[in-house]
């Protein structure tokens, strides 16, 4: 019976949310969408509504009249409204671009630099007193990542360990040891927790973006100094803005010329900064399409082979 | 315990009372606020509790809907139901909190935090609901039980739904209640504490005040008692007074000694008082006062058993003169040894009740009352009269007093005491009369005697002023050539009623009741001024004027003076006048008397004795007694002729007196054969009926004129 009910109130449930947010579902051309993958949809619609007012009534004259925001807990769900054209634009990191872009055929519109941080890599350190030297060192050794959602901290990291020819492989506790072939990662949720566990011992490396490395916050400079960096990634867009397949090309068009010229708007600093700090947008260069690439295949493998 | 009256007890008492009674106003007054304050407090509180329960209850929910609000927008965005419901169960499950509504954006059910969520999707039908579904921000709404929170649940601007709390009011106002209850029952508690405290105080209070009271009862009230009681008895008469002794070192125990020995000292005095109120203090005999009680309870016994009282009344004669002559003091000292000889006597022969006593002055009473009173009395009056006859030596002087006695018998003569006590008096006036040194009975006849010389005394009294008293002058004559050269001034007193009383009877009456002090200096004057009228006789001298001095006049000491003064005054020559003086005045003291009659010697006056012969003197007491010349008493002149014994006396005083110089006067002359006995025998001057009987002072001068 309780089945029954719950398969009930799901079905219910679905009908409450396609009423809820229905408008947004088969989206009228002059509504532009800003849609967000987040665990925390409260906090973040303030970061993103002041772009979005800030944005609106420069696209009046493409026929956008408003804007919404439409926040999905996971990228699968965000790629599922980019799909259906729910969602048109979405600001992430390139990993989960990259992921996106793979679900929804999404396109990258603008890289996003972030608090003067235009590209950013993933840097791995060991204790200084560690033996570890190098990348491959870390067989059968353990490894602090953030969560599957980083990039810097799970994706790329994960994706350097197999180009390597290393076998990443989940643990379940920083205190299970890895097989002696493979390279074990234990998620540590955050950039503290990652140099706390290195510093205690309790695993042999951690990675972290260069960003957080440099962050006395996250890695804390008592800790820093015990320890050694071991390998630098290859540098990767911070943000990347993306659009939806088939968005008007003159919404799209306009959309990427009024973020390229809001870096230069004091008008659009304040929505700027809220906007998670950005500090300007650029176009994508060959070189990022480049490691964009990279991350895509990255992904790919890390899907296959590691998930 | 004594009642209480208005004593000081009662007065410390009813201070206390009072205090007491003000103590227990207070504490009811304390009471009375302290209930007054507890309810006070109780509503305060109450209120306090009230306001207290309900910001808080309000707050709460405040809190907990915009906290839901909150926490409800990331869960309730993505739909997560289960979140929704922990969320909602957790905060349901809060005291106070009645339910938790979520509800979508139209204020359809979304979750109540059951399992079932039976209302879901259906629109809220609750009376609140249709204010709180379409809050924008909080909505408080409240029913009786019920205070509703509704919040919206925002994403940005956007209001994605809604949240109500719903606090339990009822159970909040139980709650309070429950509060209330608890602060009302110690507030009781505390109150009753309070009470039993004050209760606990008052009643000390209480037992201090008794305390008190029974120690001021029994240091204060009852020692005072006892000294007031004690000093009543005092007052009443009776000094043997018991107090307790009391050995308390405080002011009472002072007080109560200080009292007892008051109350000793009042009680010595009182024995002194009355010593000296009942004795002499001189002798230390029986006073006047003491014999009069004593003598009325002796009458009083003596009329119930028909016994006998006899009365012995004794003056010592001439006493005075001791006083006057030698002082006080040797006046006393006689006084003592008489009273001493009087004692003897009556220890002899007064029998076993006889009553001493000393009357004052020279007088001394003596009661006998039992055996045969009228024997024991002669023969005591007879041993008195022997005994205090008797020399006494005084400041080494041998004095000569007689005492004169009158007895007088109860119930025979007077039949209360002042009457006897007169008789005694008069019986003993009357032995004084009979020659002194004798003893009387009473008799009735005395009494008109005595009323007699009373009642000459009183006519005495003023006679002089009156005009009623005249002087005559008795002529004396020189023997030689029978020429008259002076005269004795004689006094005479015709009374208008009594007609010619004696000069023997009311010179006497004069000297005993000391008239002749005032007389006899007028007596005095009134002859020198006479005198000094009288015409020279054929002598050319004029004639000397003999006046006769009273031996109280003598001894008064002032003689010398008053002489001088008359002779001033009237300008008489000193040579003629001569002063006469009895034998009797200059005997006991002859030092004295010679002293006197050198002073007035020296005024130039001459002076003669009186009575020559009749004394106990003897002439050996001219020769240290410095008189001019002596009169032979009229006695032996009337005798001369037939008494060879009178005859030679006044041969042998006329030579002696004629030996050391000595005029000598013969007194009453009546004959010629006196007259030529005396002239043989070199007799001086003499005077007499023979020769001539008193004249007035016209004749005297007559009797000059004719040249006799």
């Amino acid at each position: 019976m309780s089945v029954l009910r719950w398969l009930l109130q799901g079905g219910l449930l679905c009908l409450a949310i396609a009423l809820a947010v229905g408008p947004a579902s088969a989206g009228p051309s002059n509504v532009l969408v800003l849609g967000r993958i987040s665990d925390d949809p409260k906090s973040h619609y303030a970061q993103l509504q002041p772009l979005l007012d800030y944005v609106v009534p420069r696209m009046r004259d493409v026929g956008i009249t408003e804007g919404r925001i439409l926040m999905a807990s996971d990228s699968q769900r965000m790629g599922s409204y980019l799909r259906r054209g729910r969602v048109d634009w979405v600001t992430e990191t390139s990993g989960t671009a990259v992921a996106l872009g793979m679900r929804s055929g999404a396109q990258p519109l603008l890289l996003t630099e972030r608090s003067g941080v235009r590209e950013y890599h993933t840097v791995f350190f060991v204790r200084r007193d560690s033996p570890v030297r190098t990348l491959e060192d870390l067989t059968g050794r353990t490894v602090a990542l953030q969560n599957v959602a980083s990039t810097s901290a799970y994706l790329v990291p994960v994706m350097t360990l197999l180009e390597h020819g290393m076998t990443p492989e989940i643990l379940h506790s920083a205190n299970d040891t890895a097989a002696p072939d493979t390279v074990g990662y234990v998620f540590a949720r955050s950039e503290l927790n990652i140099a706390t566990l290195v510093h205690k011992g309790l695993v042999d490396a951690g990675a972290v973006s260069s960003v957080d490395w440099g962050d006395d916050k996250r890695v804390p400079p008592v800790f820093r100094r015990d320890f050694r960096v071991i390998h630098r990634t290859e540098p990767y867009p911070r943000g990347v803005e993306m659009v939806r397949a088939g968005l008007d090309p003159q919404v799209r068009d306009r959309l990427q010329q009024v973020l390229l010229d809001a870096a230069s708007d004091p008008h659009a600093q304040d929505a700027l900064e809220k906007f998670f700090g950005t500090s300007g947008f650029h176009r994508v260069d060959a070189q990022m399409q480049h490691r964009l690439d990279e991350l895509k295949q990255g992904w790919a493998r890390v899907r296959m082979e590691v998930e | 315990m004594r009642p209480l009256g208005s004593g000081m007890q009662a007065r410390f008492v009813l201070a206390m009372s009072g205090a007491m009674l003000v103590v227990v106003a207070i504490v009811a007054v304390v009471l009375g606020r302290q209930a007054t304050m507890q309810d006070e407090v109780k509503h305060l509180s109450g209120s306090v509790i009230h306001g207290l329960f309900d910001r808080s209850v309000r707050s709460r929910g405040e809190a907990l809907a915009r906290e839901l609000s909150d926490a409800l927008a990331n869960p309730l965005y993505y739909n997560d139901l289960e979140q929704v419901g922990a969320l909602v169960r957790n905060t349901s499950r809060q005291q106070v909190v009645r339910y938790v509504l979520v509800f979508d954006a139209d204020g359809r059910l979304i979750h109540d935090g059951s399992v079932e969520v039976l209302g879901f999707g259906r629109a809220m039908t609750d009376p609140l609901a249709e204010g709180a579904k379409g809050a924008r921000q909080l909505v408080v709404q409240e029913s009786p039980k019920v205070l509703d929170n509704a919040m919206p649940i925002m994403i940005g601007n956007q209001r994605i739904g809604g949240v109500r709390v719903g606090m339990a009011l009822d159970d909040v106002q139980a709650m309070e209640q429950r509060a209330n209850q608890t602060l009302g029952d110690r507030l009781q508690q505390v109150g009753k504490r309070h009470l039993g405290w004050l209760l606990l105080m008052l009643g000390l209070l209480v037992g201090i005040g008794v305390v008190v009271i029974i120690y001021v009862q029994r240091t204060l009230v009852t020692p005072i008692r006892g000294l007031a009681a004690a000093a009543r008895q005092i007052e009443a008469g009776d000094y043997q007074v018991q107090l307790r002794e009391s050995s308390r070192r405080d002011e009472v125990g002072e007080l109560v000694r200080a009292f007892g020995r008051m109350s000793e000292a009042i009680a010595r005095h009182d024995r002194e008082v009355r010593h000296m109120a009942y004795t002499d203090a001189l002798t230390g005999l029986t006073n006047r006062l003491a014999f009069r009680e004593a003598l009325d309870h002796r009458l009083m016994a003596a009329r119930a058993s028909g016994h006998r009282l006899g009365l012995l009344f004794a003056d010592i004669d001439d006493f005075k003169r001791v006083n006057d002559t030698l002082g006080h003091e040797a006046g006393d000292e006689a006084l003592l040894q008489f009273a001493q000889r009087i004692s003897a006597a009556v220890t002899q022969a007064g029998g076993d009740e006889a009553l001493l006593a000393r009357f004052g002055g020279d007088e001394f009473v003596i009661l006998i009352g039992d055996g045969d009173v009228a024997a024991t009395a002669r023969h005591l009056a007879e041993i008195l009269v022997r005994e205090l006859g008797k020399p006494l030596v005084v400041q080494g002087r041998e004095l000569f007093l007689g005492t004169s006695i009158g007895v007088t018998l109860f119930p025979d003569d007077a039949a209360d005491a002042t009457t006897l006590l007169k008789n005694g008096d008069i019986a003993m006036y009357q032995a004084k009369m009979a020659g002194k040194n004798c003893y009387r009975y009473y008799s009735r006849a005395m009494d008109h005697a005595v009323e007699r010389r009373v009642h000459m005394e009183q006519e005495l009294r003023g006679a002089w002023e009156r005009g009623e008293l005249r002087l005559v002058y008795q002529p004396i004559f020189r023997t030689r050539d029978r020429r008259m050269v002076g005269v004795e001034v004689l006094l005479r007193w015709q009374h208008p009623t009594l007609g010619t009383i004696p000069p023997s009877v009311f010179i006497e009456v004069a000297e005993q009741s000391g008239l002749i002090e005032v007389i006899g200096p007028k007596v005095l004057r009134a002859a020198c001024m006479e005198a000094v009228q009288w015409p020279h006789g054929a002598d050319s001298d004029g004639l000397f004027v003999s006046v006769n001095v009273s031996p109280r006049q003598l001894r008064g000491g002032e003689l010398p003076t008053l002489v001088a003064d008359c002779l001033r005054d009237t300008g008489l020559p000193a040579s003629r006048l001569h002063l006469e003086l009895t034998e009797t005045a200059v005997i006991g003291d002859e030092m004295l008397a010679a002293a006197l009659l050198d002073k007035l010697h020296r005024t130039g006056v001459k002076v003669w004795l009186d009575d020559f012969g009749t004394g106990f003197s003897g002439l050996s007491h001219l020769r240290q007694v410095p008189v001019d010349g002596v009169k032979i008493d009229k006695s032996f002149v009337a005798d001369m002729q037939r008494d060879p014994d009178d005859l030679a006396l006044t041969t042998a005083i006329i030579a002696m007196a004629h030996a050391l110089g000595i005029t000598v006067v013969a007194e009453g002359i009546e004959q010629e054969v006196q007259f030529d006995l005396l002239c043989q025998r070199g007799c001086d001057l003499g005077q007499g009926y023979w020769l001539s009987h008193p004249v007035s002072a016209t004749e005297v001068v007559q009797m000059i004129e004719a040249g006799r």
